[in-house]
């Protein structure tokens, strides 16, 4: 098994567990939702920027945030959870997530999933779902084909662009020059390719401005108005034209 | 605009590079390159080996390269367009052989005529 998964699926048990001892074996489908939505930040978050220092930190701490969120906000709180607790418990809405605790709150949770009063059938579907976190294992995979399709993507600008650098060398064309920078966004980021874009210096190439209006979108876009503005009033073709406004539509 | 040259010269120019940084290496400078060519200003380049190299001196006489007098060893060299020496240096100041401490890059204006 991939250590992301097997990340999650641990770390999954032992969230719910906390989370259930916290506001009561009745509110498990909360827990879960928190939980879900923590690992699919997780998920988004490292498949970005990939994996933190201390991947199991970075999950209690959105976890504590969310659990806070949620007391704050809900009206379960109010009337259900709020009878439940007492005085000090209310004024720590901090989630225990002590060593001791977490091992504690996953015995009672297994007790709570084997007690008799649920349906063995129950019980088994309960067990895999929350003491082995199978539902879990479709976020981590998604992160996994995240990464990797990030990486492939990378991969491939990187190539073009080492196929534009050469072509380059050997006979320079405008057009090869605005799909080299193209590829240097793609393979080493925005602001490099911009740096590189103002010095092409194709002022009298529509091309040229809608490049520098796409690299600047996102990172300036009254800069990339201005650029797209220039590239508008220099294309000739109804086609061209539309091609701009759509992007301009887009800011 | 006129054609300058660009000259490398390494401090430590027989230093063997592990394979990752050859490559490492590579992509960088052409990436240099390629950004260069991008303004339609590169004309040509050469890297220069060090292997079998030799210096012929006055009398004939033959003696191993490179050129071991100077501490600096010759790696190669582009030629750019530019319209002032300025612009070449601005060219100068992106190669990646300026990482290393004691290298250098010459720019000297090329004679046509």
């Amino acid at each position: 098994m991939q250590p992301i998964q097997h990340l999650f699926r641990t770390e999954y048990r032992k969230i719910i567990s906390v989370l259930c001892k916290r506001f009561g074996f009745a509110q498990i489908k909360i827990a879960e939702d928190i939980a879900s939505d923590t690992f699919l930040a997780a998920a988004q978050s490292w498949g970005l920027k990939g994996m933190p220092a201390n991947p199991v930190a970075w999950l209690y701490h959105v976890i504590n945030n969310k659990a806070i969120n949620y007391l704050k906000r809900h009206q379960v709180f109010e009337n259900k959870v709020v009878k439940e607790l007492s005085e000090e418990e209310i004024n720590t809405p901090e989630l225990d997530l002590s060593p001791q605790n977490i091992i504690d709150s996953q015995l009672q949770m297994m007790f709570a999933i084997c007690h008799p009063s649920i349906p063995v059938e129950a019980q088994v579907g309960l067990a895999l779902r929350i003491l082995c976190g199978f539902g879990i294992e479709e976020i981590a995979d998604a992160f996994l084909t995240n990464k990797e399709t990030i990486n492939k993507r990378l991969y491939r600008a990187e190539n073009i662009l080492q196929l534009y650098n050469r072509l380059l060398q050997i006979q320079y064309s405008p057009v090869a020059a605005l799909n080299r920078t193209y590829a240097l966004a793609k393979a080493n980021g925005k602001q490099k390719a911009i740096a590189e874009a103002e010095k092409l210096r194709l002022n009298d190439n529509h091309f040229y401005f809608t490049l520098l209006g796409e690299l600047y979108t996102g990172i300036d876009n009254q800069k990339a108005k201005i650029h797209f503005d220039t590239a508008l009033a220099l294309a000739k073709t109804q086609n061209d034209k539309q091609v701009i406004q759509k992007k301009i539509g887009k800011l | 605009m006129q054609e300058y040259m660009l000259i490398f010269r390494h401090r430590n120019g027989k230093e063997v590079a592990s394979p990752e940084q050859l490559e490492a290496w590579m992509k960088q400078t052409m990436d240099w390159i390629g950004g260069i060519a991008a303004q339609n200003k590169y004309v040509t380049g050469q890297g220069l080996d060090f292997d079998d190299a030799r210096v012929v001196w006055h009398n004939n006489v033959v003696t191993d390269g490179p050129f071991g007098e100077v501490k600096e060893t010759l790696g190669g060299f582009i030629v750019v367009r530019a319209e002032s020496p300025e612009e070449a240096v601005e060219f100068a100041k992106g190669s990646p052989v300026l990482q290393g401490e004691g290298n250098s890059v010459e720019v000297r204006r090329i004679i046509h005529g």
